[in-house]
């Protein structure tokens, strides 16, 4: 699918939670070094699991971000992520006061909108122990109004005060970069000022199941592209962009991370679990043709790369159909190595990794590569960061049901 | 408009029975289906108003079903209606556009009982759950498998946004579509009762619960004449918000909305469907002969799917006339509110 640009659309605040930091500085520092940071799961018991392995979050504490926010404190954890993640992308942006509102725009003119795989997982949890323990009775009615996904947004929306549209656009593991399309698409066209776009997991019993019984977890670590990967690892986090129109950006003196040029989806409509590479080079595509690109001027591309023996070739198939012979000059890497996958916040986390190498024009590589795969001939910046101009930079991203998003960045000329 | 946005189709799957045909003549009765479950909530039963059983199979083939959950075969079984009885086609998809010309948009609160069931299997043995049910527990697999079965390639979305989302399912593929970004769009919602109420515990109202899948083809004029399709009317404008002080909300939705069309049109409005009909903040912005519609009553509180289901009763409701301008609001209750103007034709 394409879509039609108008109004030029910036980055302008970045916002992350995730194993590697729960700010941009630290984020970024972290995923520089590459430090393996997954250990065992315990955000709930998983005695009777096979894999009990994943990139859980294990030292968040909300009241740093939200001291004395009580109601905060009580929300499941993927909308503390996400509040928080918002909070500070919002800070970053410079938007708002001491107070947490808004200090430039009209409310009525700012949406949000996020994208997620699970949503509030571990409320779901809550319910289903309640429910196993004492009885449907005694399930706290807040639980499920916790547990509704749609609340995500709405918490997001009612703590700052962001009263533009608001959507939740759960496409799965490529939610969030769904969601930043949405929002460039709603800027560019003038539909809404400015907004803030991202996505969010929270670890989840019933992924670490599903995920386990599908064969797609690995037992030591993720290998993207290598030729001996086993799968991935489970993880969580949120990432979020405040993106406004250029025009904005320069009115109120904002610092500009990058732009977004270029969006694309599509759906392979071919099979519920089952990347299908034609579909992934047809999102590409789109987002190339509303960037008015051509493939060679992409210096860098942050790929879907879960680490699956499925995945990584079907990707790497699509990415060849696009860019054909210039594919080996192409850098390719995949932080999921490093954070696991974390769902609907993967493709947001790695946006944003992917605009702080635009910024310090510095590539992430892809961490445990051991050797490479035939079926995976790229350059996939095995192990060690490598410093190189960036100018336009690719990020696509996969999911379950055929969802296929690719969204191309720029530095900021 | 230059190229006005037409809808050229619909599959209904209610209360009121599997179709459009049987749908409009119990809507147009002003027939209930409310009544007690068989089930009971606390020792105590409620009222509900289910999609009664149905012949899946016949309608859908054999294929798929072991492991589509209870929402996508609702879904799959409305889709499947609308393209086989406005395609007009033999075989059940679109030789008309090719599948990257199509994108659907799926507004609902998900497949929350595949995901309750599929955790109380985890937490009782994650070593035995069914990894083919896993799918259905993703937020989008209804959208998803709809996709497939349709061969949609466009853009599969699903959105979740409280009691306004298939209403901003049709927003959004009016939108598509007047960017060019599709050639016709499949949007609507599709809701399901939950075995264990979760709902029912949470509805401190007590209001009756449905269930069901409504779902649209809209596409550009041209396009439609193209094609000889049915045309049941045109989108005309939409707005779409979120505030948490209701009466705000709407008063500033119409105010947008207004800004958009002028006050002639809203002037123009002869009936407005809504799932908060007895707010009357919004009523002052018409005139005093706007009648307020809702279906709340017939095919029970629809939550998410309400939308699209006031679009649908719109399309076949006789007392609204060719050329007559009608609103849609809906609100949710943390704060969404969506509107959308449409003309019959």
């Amino acid at each position: 699918m394409q879509l039609n640009s108008k109004k030029r659309v910036v980055i302008t605040g970045m916002g992350v939670i995730s194993t590697f930091g729960f700010n941009i500085k630290d984020f970024w520092e972290n995923i520089k070094i590459g430090k393996n940071n997954f250990a065992k799961i315990k955000s709930f018991d998983v005695s009777k699991f096979e894999k009990k392995i994943g990139g859980e979050i294990q030292n968040f504490d909300v009241e740093a971000f939200f001291p004395g926010d009580n109601e905060v404190k009580k929300m499941g954890r993927a909308k503390q992520y996400a509040l928080s993640s918002a909070l500070d992308c919002l800070r970053d942006a410079n938007i708002i006061d001491d107070s947490n509102r808004l200090k430039i725009y009209d409310n009525f003119r700012v949406g949000v909108v996020a994208g997620s795989t699970f949503g509030e997982s571990p409320t779901l949890q809550n319910i289903v122990d309640n429910y196993l323990a004492k009885g449907i009775k005694e399930i706290p009615t807040d639980l499920y109004e916790d547990f509704q996904l749609s609340s995500v947004t709405q918490t997001v929306a009612a703590k700052f005060k962001l009263f533009g549209c608001n959507m939740m656009i759960p496409n799965a593991c490529a939610a969030g970069l769904y969601s930043i399309g949405f929002a460039y698409n709603c800027l560019s066209k003038g539909a809404e000022d400015a907004m803030i776009a991202g996505g969010v997991d929270a670890f989840s019993r019933t992924g670490l199941a599903g995920f386990s019984r599908i064969g797609a977890i690995t037992s030591e670590v993720p290998r993207p592209f290598s030729k001996n990967r086993s799968g991935m690892l489970p993880g969580e986090g949120a990432g979020f962009v405040f993106m406004e129109t250029e025009e904005s950006a320069l009115k109120r003196n904002a610092k500009i991370y990058a732009e977004v040029v270029g969006y694309g989806q599509s759906c392979d409509a071919n099979d519920i679990t089952a990347p299908d590479c034609n579909g992934l080079s047809s999102a590409i595509v789109n987002a190339l043709k509303t960037a008015h690109l051509t493939p060679s001027k992409i210096s860098y591309i942050s790929a879907h790369g879960t680490g699956t023996r499925v995945n990584d070739p079907v990707e790497v198939n699509g990415f060849t159909h696009v860019f054909g012979n210039i594919l080996p000059k192409i850098p390719i890497s995949s932080l999921k190595a490093l954070t696991g996958h974390t769902m609907g916040a993967a493709s947001a986390i790695e946006t944003v990794a992917s605009i702080m190498s635009i910024k310090n024009q510095y590539i992430i590589p892809t961490y445990n590569f051991v050797e490479k795969d035939p079926e995976c001939d790229i350059d996939c910046v095995p192990n060690v960061g490598r410093a190189m101009p960036i100018d336009f930079v690719l990020k696509t991203a996969l999911a379950f049901g055929g969802n296929n998003a690719a969204l191309i960045l720029r530095k900021y000329k | 408009m230059e190229n006005p946005i037409v809808i050229t189709g619909m599959g209904v799957v209610s209360s009121y029975g599997v179709g459009n045909d049987v749908y409009s003549k119990l809507y147009n009765e002003n027939f209930s289906t409310i009544k007690k479950s068989s089930n009971t909530f606390n020792n105590e039963s409620f009222l509900e108003a289910p999609v009664e059983s149905f012949n899946v199979e016949e309608i859908l083939g054999k294929k798929g079903l072991r492991v589509n959950d209870r929402i996508t075969i609702l879904l799959s079984v409305s889709l499947e209606l609308l393209y086989k009885n406005f395609m007009k086609t033999s075989n059940g998809s679109s030789n008309v556009y090719k599948s990257e010309e199509q994108s659907i948009l799926i507004g609902t609160s998900g497949p929350i009982q595949s995901i309750l069931d599929f955790d109380l299997q985890a937490y009782k043995d994650p070593l035995f759950v069914q990894p083919g049910f896993f799918p259905n527990i993703v937020y989008c697999s209804t959208a998803s498998y709809g996709a497939i079965r349709k061969s949609i390639k466009g853009g599969c979305i699903t959105l979740i946004n409280g009691d306004t989302s298939s209403l901003d399912a049709v927003i959004m593929g009016f939108e598509y579509l007047r960017n060019n970004s599709s050639k016709i769009i499949i949007c609507g919602g599709v809701e399901e009762l939950l075995n264990i109420h979760l709902k029912q515990n949470d509805n401190k109202s007590e209001k009756p619960l449905g269930e069901g899948a409504f779902v649209f083809f809209l596409e550009t004029l041209a396009d439609a004449k193209k094609r000889n399709a049915s045309i049941f009317g045109e989108v005309l404008e939409y707005s779409t918000l979120f505030c948490p002080d209701l009466q705000l909300g709407a008063t500033k939705n119409l105010s947008y909305l207004k800004n958009k069309v002028g006050q002639e049109m809203l002037d123009s409005v002869k009936y407005i469907f809504t799932n908060k009909p007895d707010s009357s903040y919004f009523k002052n912005d018409f005139t005093k002969n706007v009648k307020i519609k809702t279906i709340e009553d017939k095919i029970g509180f629809l939550g998410p799917l309400s939308g699209a289901a006031h679009l649908a009763s719109l399309i076949v409701d006789k007392e609204i006339l060719s050329g007559d301008i009608s609103l849609i609001l809906n609100q949710d209750k943390n704060g969404n509110c969506t509107s959308l103007l449409i003309k019959k034709y």
